[in-house]
């Protein structure tokens, strides 16, 4: 029997994981009336980043099962996961910032990213690899405790000393670093440079999702040890606020029209 | 009248193309294809002999690039660049003086000739210069064009503008071709209409569209 406490948080987790996904569904849905290829990335991409944030969301609220489980194949493939959510961020970043150029009266390729991003897909990529190797490694040790030993010990050899630790320690801060300081630090220049107010639309209701996110986050770390309504209702609410900004983010990769009178059509 | 390259296009402005010696704008959000209509419209030009001037902010490679995403191949038959990169003449979007210059220059060359020009930088114009500039550009180029045995089609993104400068860039132009997004519920769907064209009667309302390799596929929109 569910309490009333486990259910508000459930009805709460759904609204939220709702709340993605109808921004995701926008985005696939504006992708599908573009013709060409990188703005259709684009759409692809934030509609990406809304299932990735989806499924955070999904885990942080426990509609999935995650570390709750306490089995070593749940933690695995949420980890997994949770790496290749940083994917779509940074995809995303990609393609924004090759339209930001596009829509760059000059052109300019600013911080030769042309150039560099290619570079940088190749670190992400190999990043994890090395992780999701990592983690397996990990989880076959760690569940069968047999094989665990003083110099290969449990649990993850992410956080333990050694090449393997260092290795992974050096990978978990590139998958996550490179999709963060990407986005937040050269899309503002690519905001400032690119005069089209879509896109700048488009990127502004993105940042106050983030911001949003990251307050929501917050708060909810802050409030977990009250353990009362209140203490789950507000972050749930400040969660729907982000989903909302991403909508709008979502809406605004193009110009939407509406009819205003029957007469117009043929 | 000047084919569109479109037969489809074609019908709907009402039979054979764009008005002689007149400016036609594409006006869509970026992604929708109206740059297409220039590929096309070169594309004809280039196989009826046409003298076609292309203006572009981008490089040469580039707009072939593009071209070739909607099934178009130049071959052995280019227009007459002007472009950022490895055209006949540089485009320099900050020396707006020049470019008028360059068009000119290459417009009366070729004065004996019926010609074609697609100028694709309008939206970038726009973004560096005061509007007024910008209209005063275009309105000495229409002379241009009325002088000559020209056609011109323009494109300019929509959303990147204030609304009034859209309006009063389509206020200039002879023809206006519209690509919109527009939403009903939760349908999403691409539709153009002919705004406006100088002397024929294009068909009224809007046409779902679609681009392959022999063209674009029309058919008007019910809802």
């Amino acid at each position: 029997m569910l309490s009333d406490y486990n259910i508000e948080a459930l009805i709460g987790g759904l609204l939220v994981l709702a709340s993605y996904l109808y921004a995701a569904f926008w985005a696939f849905n504006i992708r599908k009336g573009l013709t060409v290829k990188l703005y259709r990335n684009q759409a692809l991409g934030i509609g990406l980043v809304a299932i990735g944030l989806a499924f955070f969301a999904a885990v942080f609220d426990q509609l999935i099962p995650s570390t709750g489980f306490g089995s070593e194949v749940a933690n695995f493939i949420t980890f997994a996961l949770l790496f290749f959510a940083t994917l779509p961020l940074f995809y995303w970043t990609d393609q924004s910032l090759q339209a930001a150029q596009q829509s760059d009266p000059l052109e300019r390729d600013q911080f030769h990213w042309s150039k560099v991003r290619k570079i940088l897909w190749i670190i992400l990529c190999v990043g994890l690899i090395t992780d999701v190797t990592l983690d397996t490694t990990s989880m076959i040790v760690c569940t069968f405790p047999t094989l665990s030993s003083a110099s290969y010990p449990c649990p993850a050899p992410n956080f333990a000393p050694g090449l393997f630790g260092v290795l992974g320690i050096v990978f978990f801060f590139a998958i996550w670093g490179i999709p963060l300081t990407t986005s937040a630090i050269l899309l503002p220049f690519a905001w400032r440079r690119s005069n089209d107010i879509t896109f700048r639309r488009h990127l502004k209701w993105f940042a106050i999702a983030a911001i949003s996110l990251g307050f929501s986050t917050v708060s909810a770390g802050y409030l977990s040890s009250m353990n009362n309504m209140i203490s789950l209702a507000i972050p749930d609410v400040l969660y729907l606020l982000t989903g909302y900004f991403l909508f709008r983010s979502a809406r605004a990769v193009v110009p939407l029209y509406r009819f205003k009178d029957k007469t117009n059509i043929a | 009248m000047v084919s569109t390259g479109l037969s489809s296009l074609d019908q709907l402005i009402g039979g054979d193309g764009y008005p002689d010696r007149s400016v036609v704008l594409a006006v869509g959000a970026p992604g929708l294809g109206k740059e297409a209509l220039s590929y096309w419209f070169t594309h004809s030009g280039l196989t009826q002999g046409d003298f076609c001037l292309y203006v572009t902010r981008h490089s040469v490679s580039e707009v072939l690039k593009n071209a070739k995403a909607f099934g178009l191949d130049f071959g052995s038959r280019v227009p007459f660049w002007i472009a950022r990169d490895g055209g006949q003449l540089k485009s320099d979007v900050k020396d707006l003086t020049s470019l008028s210059f360059n068009i000119k220059e290459v417009l009366k060359k070729n004065e004996n000739r019926r010609i074609r020009i697609v100028v694709d930088a309008l939206s970038a114009l726009l973004m560096l210069y005061a509007p007024e500039t910008i209209y005063n550009f275009l309105s000495n180029l229409f002379d241009d064009v009325k002088k000559y045995d020209a056609v011109l089609l323009g494109t300019v993104e929509d959303g990147m503008h204030q609304p009034q400068t859209l309006v009063a860039m389509q206020e200039l132009f002879d023809g206006v071709v519209e690509f919109r997004l527009y939403e009903e519920g939760l349908r999403v769907t691409p539709l153009l209409r002919i705004r406006k064209m100088l002397g024929v009667q294009p068909q009224p309302g809007y046409y779902s569209f679609s681009f392959n390799s022999n063209g674009m596929e029309v058919s008007a929109y019910v809802k």
